[in-house]
This record gives structure tokens, sequence and C-alpha cells, in this order.
């Protein structure tokens, strides 16, 4: 999977099940611990449709606040773990 | 005795056993107690005396530890600040104690100490150039520093959410902390055998449970990094590597290890004792729990606001299922007296509210910058039940304070937040939901017909806030509705969610 299909993808979770659908504004860039936007608990959240969508298990010794900061850093992650044959 | 001596006499008793371990680092009680001489001397380089704030703002990590026991062993005030906190908030409490230097890292002091804080010294953990870094620290001599102290001497500060939109400073003495530990050390049984972990925040009380009874006991502390703080399975595996035998946290965080962590279907734990503290603990919940543990770990609630500690507690030792509601805050601990104040002034007999009132050696000296507090009894805010049995029950708060997964939150130093941003007239928060599921809302009239995006709000708030207090919802209303004496309706708003 290219990784603007997996930002594409998340973008989409988070706008629509974080922020309520009804934003503008949300970019690869966009600060999401830093402002707020994904709290310790969303990660859970997060985690588990990162599990749904992609298949993809990320180890808990990759869940450090560096790779959440960012739908790009998040992308990344996901990218890194995910199975050869869908990536 | 003080604070400080327990770490001092541990590493006296036993230099090689384990004080304090985080994923990184582990340090025995001597090598504790090394570091702290080390980060003593670093600190009085850098001009701090007997009396000075010095604020600690770093991830959580066993060399902030050791920092905290440096700046006491000067007989000065560490201040743990939230390794989450925007830049602004820090600088509001560090100009707020007036603080002498900080401790944390380049990029963080950078950012904060600019402008009117110039003049408050930095230790930065990495980085180099002038001023003390972790290479120059370990150059510093080790030898034994103990500037004399008393015990109504302040040991910490500890910052919590203040109603008008500035945190307040609740200022804790050695006599006030030890009056807690040695309560908490003789109640669990602690021994050098223990493993403490310590899930809680550093500027979050629960943690001085976690550090201080452990060292009171000799035993060791092993610390949660922020941001596992809530990965559930990450937890349960933790409580068995480092076969953990005394926990502490929000209820929240054991539903989560619950629920999604299968702590239940782990076959045996070395768990000596589960507590919990900071909200009710849902009954559902606990009961699975207790059903599970029951038979061979103690369970106890216990019940205290910052400005007091810990001042009642209850140990579970049966859950009837007739029993429906969260378990009791129990009775007074500690040392100290409470009581349930009615509205008329007398105390609550049993099967009557009041207040929850408290006088005692935890009760804190005092607001940072306001006068000493004295003898006087401490009017928690709590709405308690007395029952037959002796035990109280809480029932409500009697002001806007909220609890959000254990963090106290006063709705006003948000909505203070909102009402900064200039597309905003006034706001409204409350909370919906408990527990996991607990919700901040906000109600927001903008000043000229333009509202901001929710992304926009959360990161204004981020500018200004801690991240647990960052707004999850914003409704826009024309005017927010108004009880008879002009105040907000906050009934009336849940109508609009």
């Amino acid at each position: 999977m290219q990784q603007l299909a997996v930002i594409e993808q998340l973008k989409r979770y988070i706008a629509q099940d974080v922020l309520g659908g009804k934003d503008i504004g949300l970019d690869e860039t966009t600060q999401l611990l830093e402002w707020g936007v994904i709290n310790s608990l969303e990660i859970v959240r997060l985690l588990s449709f990162i599990r749904k969508q992609f298949s993809v298990d990320i180890p808990t010794s990759e869940i450090v606040a560096d790779s959440f900061t960012s739908i790009s850093s998040i992308a990344e992650l996901v990218l890194v773990y995910m199975p050869a044959q869908s990536a | 005795m003080i604070l400080r001596d327990l770490v001092v006499q541990s590493a006296q008793k036993m230099s090689d056993a384990l004080a304090v371990k985080d994923p990184d680092t582990s340090l025995t009680y001597g090598e504790l107690d090394d570091l702290a001489n080390r980060f003593a001397h670093a600190l009085a380089k850098l001009g701090v005396r007997r009396g000075d704030r010095v604020g600690i703002w770093l991830g959580k990590s066993a060399y902030a530890v050791a920092a905290m026991q440096g700046v006491l062993r000067l007989c000065a005030i560490y201040v743990p600040l939230d390794p989450l906190s925007p830049t602004a908030r820090i600088r509001t409490i560090v100009q707020d104690c007036d603080m002498r230097a900080l401790v944390t890292t380049q990029r963080r002091g950078q950012a904060a100490l600019t402008g009117d804080l110039q003049h408050v010294a930095c230790l930065c953990l990495d980085g180099e150039g002038p001023g003390i870094h972790w290479d120059d620290l370990l150059t510093l001599p080790s030898t034994r520093v103990q500037e004399p102290a008393l015990a109504d001497d302040i040991a910490y500060i500890l910052y919590t959410s203040g109603s008008t939109g500035k945190p307040k400073g609740v200022c804790i003495s050695n006599r006030n902390a030890l009056a807690f530990v040695e309560w908490a050390s003789q109640t669990l049984d602690a021994t050098t055998a223990d493993r403490f972990a310590n899930h809680a925040p550093f500027h979050f009380d629960l943690s001085v449970l976690d550090l201080y009874v452990a060292f009171h006991a000799g035993a060791a502390t092993y610390l949660i990094p922020d941001e596992a703080s809530y990965i559930p399975e990450h937890l349960v595996s933790f409580l068995i590597q480092e076969a953990i035998t005394m926990w502490y946290s929000v209820p929240s965080v054991l539903i989560l290890m619950i629920e999604q962590g299968r702590l239940l279907d782990v076959p045996s734990l070395s768990l000596r004792a589960i507590l919990f503290a900071g909200e009710s603990f849902p009954i559902k919940h606990l009961r699975r729990l207790y059903q599970h543990y029951g038979h061979a770990v103690h369970f106890f609630n216990l019940y205290g606001p910052t400005e007091t500690n810990v001042c009642t507690y209850y140990e579970v030792t049966h859950l009837p299922e007739s029993w429906n509601k969260p378990v009791p805050i129990g009775k007074a601990c500690s040392g100290d007296r409470v009581w349930a104040q009615k509205e008329d002034g007398t105390i609550a007999q049993a099967g009557e509210e009041g207040e929850l009132m408290v006088v005692g050696p935890t009760v804190m000296v005092g607001y940072w910058g306001q006068s000493a507090y004295g003898d006087k009894p401490y009017a928690t805010g709590d709405l308690v039940q007395l029952q037959e049995d002796g035990n109280y029950v809480y029932v409500g708060r009697r002001d806007q304070m909220v609890k959000v997964r254990g963090h106290r939150i006063e709705l006003g130093d948000i909505e203070a937040a909102l009402e900064d941003h200039p597309a905003i007239h006034e706001a409204a928060v409350t909370v919906t939901g408990t527990g996991l599921e607990a919700r901040l809302v906000a109600f927001v009239v903008p000043a000229n017909g333009v509202v901001p995006s929710l992304l926009e709000m959360k990161r204004h708030c981020a500018e200004r806030l801690p991240r647990y207090m960052i707004v999850d919802e914003v409704h826009t209303l024309s005017a927010l509705p108004r009880m008879r004496n002009g105040k907000t309706d906050r009934f009336a708003l849940l109508h609009h969610i």
C-alpha cells in the first residue's frame, strides 16, 4: 500500500471518529499530540483502528510519543510493520 | 526525620538494592544517593539555596527522581511539572512561585525561559554550551549534601487547576508528606521485598506513595513512562515482567487493563495490594477484579484532595451482590481527623450528608503566595454521607470542580482559556460521561458570528492548558442559558448536545 493511501485513511479516521467529522484544516503535519487532537486514550483506539484497517500490530516498544506526533509519523510506523505482500 | 532521609537511610542500610527503575535506567539506593548529591552540588553552583523553588520539567525517569532528591538535600523545594504541559502554562508556574532554577532539557529550557524569565537558571540534562549539563553533573563530587532542614519546611509544591484560569500551588511540608508515608507504609506492611509500580506522573499526588513508601521500606519502584500509561497490553505485561507487588492508580486505568489488557486472564500475579484513588471505581468493574483477586490481594480505596494528601481510606474486605454503588471512601487515616459539616454548620450524624472537613498532619502548609493555612480545617468541597458503620460515602461536588480520569479540573480554568480566543465572546464547559468515557464539552458564544473549528479550539487550548484539559467537543450557541441568579445553567447546557 502506498504511503499516500495510508495517510488518507488515517486522516479520514481522525477527522470523522476523533474530531466528529465536521472539521477542516487537518493535514498530515497537524500536531496531533501537541494540540490534544489525540490523547493517550485515543492512541488505544487508534491502534485498534490500525489493526483492523491495515492488519498491522504495532509493537508496544514503538508506542512512544514520537511515533504519534502527526499523521505522517503514524503512517511511517504503519508502513514499517505492514505485512510484505500488502506493502 | 524529614522526607529526604528516606533515601539516605535506605542507601546506608542497603546500598546495592534496587531503588528506582525506568525502561532505560536502573539506580540502586547507593547510586540514587550519589546522583542526588551530584544534583545538589550542581544546583548549589547555579545559586539554589534553602527554600528556593526548583522546577523539574522532564519526562518520567529515574534521573528525574534523583533530581527531586537533589533539591531536597539543599533544603530547597521541588516543583514537579507536567511533562505534557504547554510552555505557556509552565511559564505561568515558574512566575507564580518565582522559581530559582529549572531542571529540564535544552529545548524546553530555551522555549520556557525567555523574556522576563531569563534570570531563571537552567540545568539541562542534554545538550552542551554554557550552563551545567549531564556530563558536568557526573564530574561533580558525590559527597553528601545535607543542608539543615525542619519538619515544617516545604518539601514540594504540586500545581493544580485553579477556578480563575491560574494554577494554584499546593505547598506540602516534610511533616505533611511523612504523616501519609508512614501511615501507608504501616498499613501496607511494605518491606524491602516489595516492588511498587509508579503509574501516576510526578506532578500528581498519587506518585508520592509509589516513590516514598518504597524508599521508606527500602523497596524498589518501577516507573511507567507517560506515553505507555494508557496502553493496556503494555501495563499488564509490565505487571507480570516486573513482578509488581503494589499497584496504585486511578480506577480508569485498572478498568482499561481488565477490558482491553486481559488482566483477568493472567493465572497468577505477584500483587499484594491494589490501591485506587482519584475518582469513583464503578462497582461493576471493581466486582470483577475483586472476585478474581480478592482472596490474595488487599484492595484499598484511598481518598483525599492534593491539599490533604490521603486523609481517608477504605479496605474492601467483602463486596456483597446487593452492594450496587461505589465503595465508601472510608474513615480517617494518616493521623487526620475528618467530619461532615452540614449546611447549617453542625456535624452530620449517621445517615446525614455534609461537606467533608479535614484537620491533621497531612493538611497542606497553604497555597504558594497566600497566607499559611494554619490549623484551620480544610473544606474539601466534596459532599459525603456518613454511614451507620462510621464510613463516609462520596456523594458529589459543591462547586464546578470535576474529575476526568482522576485529573482534577476547574471548569473555570478551561472557560478562561477559551474566552481568551478573540473569536469567542463567552464559553461554558461541562463534562459528559464518566471514567474512560468522560468528555469535556465546550459551549461557545462567538464574538462576531465566526466560529473557530474544533481543531483550532484544541490548538488554542493546547497552548494554554495541560493535555487532560483540552476540550473534546465544541458546540456553538447564540447565548449561554442562565439561571435566575445570572449563573450559567449547566444542566440546560446538556440539552444542546
